[in-house]
């Protein structure tokens, strides 16, 4: 046993054990949050440390624990970049549970077990593995999001979430049963090589007989039992990035979750579902498989792109807009996807994919260490109630207009070259699928409208008060803090691309 | 008639298809949060079958099949404990279970 490999993992379990039983023993009556979450922080730091520090070492790892957990290169990419982003997360975090939860161990040791299930779900190579990791970040993420006990609408979000989650979880492992059955294994690499050796055993094929009509289905059809595990898988995959259609919940369990919470879910579960679905598609690509499911992540993306980016217009909810945008997002990402399955613009859509994922993370999490400091100014998440809120705090106010035109794809941000290389993965597939870059320009345009209200409310807007001038309170250090490392991360990783680059480079040759 | 008579993987299939599409129907049709915490029950309980089947007629050498079901029945009763909890706070805010009847969210 290689213990060594899930030494990240160890450490971010025992982090989340140690911040229940410190719990324990800190005085109720006092505020415990700071001690609780600088607890938490150092073990996710320690956690991310020796991480990095394994790669740098020179530690490199095949499949371990009987092929069931596999640390390759992008398994450490995206484990990095979710350590970051629950570091973020606690950091912007502090203040809000100090103030509105009753219970902040509970809450900062779920977050480190749902990341503990992100991070299982990014590396793990087989399917009861990656169910069960899963089903950790799954069910930690119901219990944060009902954590407001005195909210109706935080327990109405909950069950929400549960009941969607609950369902597509149960319509990928159907998927995964029947793929089990078709090859007899479990393990990801002994599947993608069933498919490649059999998989010609699961298309029709005709000969044309003189005198007979054409066959109901056409040559290359799959049968039926292997497209049944396709989407079945597919539609439990794409509830976790909120895809349309598989988008329903987002909304609500957006407005409803805790601040925290909301951003949170929408940066480290989006990654881990983005990374297990590039695995899974990974695994399921085959000759006979790959038209399929190009087909069907099209279909997705378009509808994601769309219907995000429409709906958001109308929206006065900050976070029912934001859960709006990150569905768009999402149709972003699987345009990448999309383009994963052909050898020619596999490169620049894997280069996409993770550069586009770590950015995303940055200008996320920055917005929402802005809106969480702004919502408690406010009392409001309403966007209405937000007017001259840039005027008064001026450093947060340009954090936000940064992130949220990052968010939009304009230069000088990082969310400019993310959108260019997934774009340019696409535009390299051939002119088939210009319709569908077309559709992601047009739709960006239209992502400016509602991105720009916001800054326009922040900096514009009417005040009736006298309370425009900047104001004196300075925020809290680990939120500055916090909405600091996202601009320097947009704007960093605008200037210098080339350290993604590199390393993205460094998975393509392996393979 | 010997389909009829011997028992094959085709059976089993059949059942857990049945049994999922009812606990599919039954988990989007329902009103009360019981009955679909009942129902997703019912589509996990589906699949442990299918996993079983193919255990036992496609890997009878290897057990994977047989553990992967054990790990989801495990898995089912942690989210149905969260599930219950979940609808007893629901219950407190909305004195009611009746799902038609909590929208404070719309649109």
């Amino acid at each position: 046993m290689d213990l060594l490999g899930i030494l990240p993992e160890i450490l971010v379990c025992l982090t989340a054990l140690g911040v229940i039983v410190l719990d324990l023993f800190l005085d109720p009556a006092k505020p415990r949050t700071g001690k609780l979450a600088f607890a938490n922080g150092l073990g996710l730091t320690l956690a991310l440390g020796t991480l990095l520090g394994l790669h740098w070492g020179g530690y490199a790892s095949v499949e371990t624990f009987s092929g069931a957990f596999l640390p390759d290169l992008t398994a450490v990419f995206f484990r990095a970049v979710l350590l970051l982003a629950a570091l973020l997360t606690l950091m912007l975090s502090v203040g809000y549970v100090q103030d509105k939860l009753r219970h902040p161990g509970e809450f900062y040791s779920l977050m480190s077990l749902a990341t503990l299930g992100a991070l299982f779900l990014v590396s793990a190579s087989e399917m009861l593995t990656f169910y069960l990791s899963l089903e950790l970040l799954s069910i930690s993420s119901f219990v944060l999001v009902a954590l407001r006990k005195t909210q109706a609408r935080s327990a109405e979000a909950a069950i929400k979430y549960l009941i969607f989650g609950s369902i597509s979880s149960a319509l990928m492992l159907f998927g995964f049963s029947l793929i089990y059955g078709l090859s007899g294994s479990l393990n990801f690499a002994e599947i993608n090589t069933f498919l490649h050796q059999q998989g010609s055993e699961f298309v029709y094929r005709f000969t044309a007989v003189e005198g007979q009509s054409a066959p109901a289905f056409q040559d290359g059809h799959l049968k039926i039992e292997l497209m049944a595990a396709l989407v079945l898988i597919l539609g439990g995959l794409g509830y976790k990035i909120a895809a349309v259609p598989f988008h329903l919940w987002a909304p609500d369990v957006y407005e409803g979750a805790p601040l925290p919470v909301t951003a949170f879910l929408s940066a480290s579960s989006k990654v881990a579902g983005f990374a297990s679905l590039m695995r899974i598609l990974e695994t399921l690509s085959a000759d006979v498989t790959v038209p399929f499911w190009t087909r069907m992540i099209v279909i997705l993306a378009v509808l994601s792109i769309v219907y995000g980016n429409v709906v958001a217009i109308a929206q006065q909810n900050i976070k029912r807009l934001f859960a709006y945008s990150s569905i768009a997002h999402a149709g972003y990402l699987l345009m990448g996807i999309v383009a994963l399955s052909e050898f020619k613009s596999r490169d620049m859509a894997l280069l996409g994919l993770h550069y586009y994922l770590l950015v995303y993370v940055l200008m996320n999490l920055g917005a929402f260490a802005v809106m969480i400091y702004f919502a408690a100014k406010s009392q409001s998440v309403r966007l209405q109630d937000w007017t001259g809120l840039g005027r008064q705090h001026p450093w947060l106010g340009f954090v936000l207009t940064a992130c949220l035109l990052s968010l939009t794809g304009l230069p000088p941000f990082a969310g400019f070259l993310g959108k260019f290389y997934l774009f340019g993965a696409v535009t390299m597939m051939g002119s088939q699928y210009l319709w569908l870059v077309l559709i992601g320009v047009l739709s960006s345009v239209v992502s400016l409208y509602y991105y720009a209200r916001i800054i326009r409310v922040l900096f514009f807007g009417q005040t009736e008060s006298s309370g425009s001038s900047p104001s004196e309170q300075t925020p809290p250090v680990l939120l500055a803090l916090a909405s600091g490392i996202s601009l320097v991360g947009i704007l960093g990783l605008f200037v210098f691309p080339n350290w993604v680059i590199d390393f993205v480079a460094q998975i393509n040759q392996l393979i | 008639m010997n389909v009829l008579l011997e028992i094959g993987v085709q059976h089993y299939l059949v059942l857990a298809t049945a049994l999922f599409c009812i606990g599919l129907y039954g988990a989007t049709t329902s009103r009360n949060l019981i009955k679909v915490l009942m129902s997703i029950e019912l589509m996990l309980n589906a699949i442990n079958i299918n996993f079983i089947a193919f255990s036992k007629y496609v890997t009878p050498e290897a057990l994977s099949g047989q553990v992967f079901a054990i790990f989801i029945i495990t898995v089912a009763a942690a989210e149905a404990g969260v599930g219950l909890a979940v609808v007893l706070a629901i219950y407190k805010h909305f004195k009611t279970v009746d799902i038609s009847k909590i929208h404070l969210m719309k649109w």
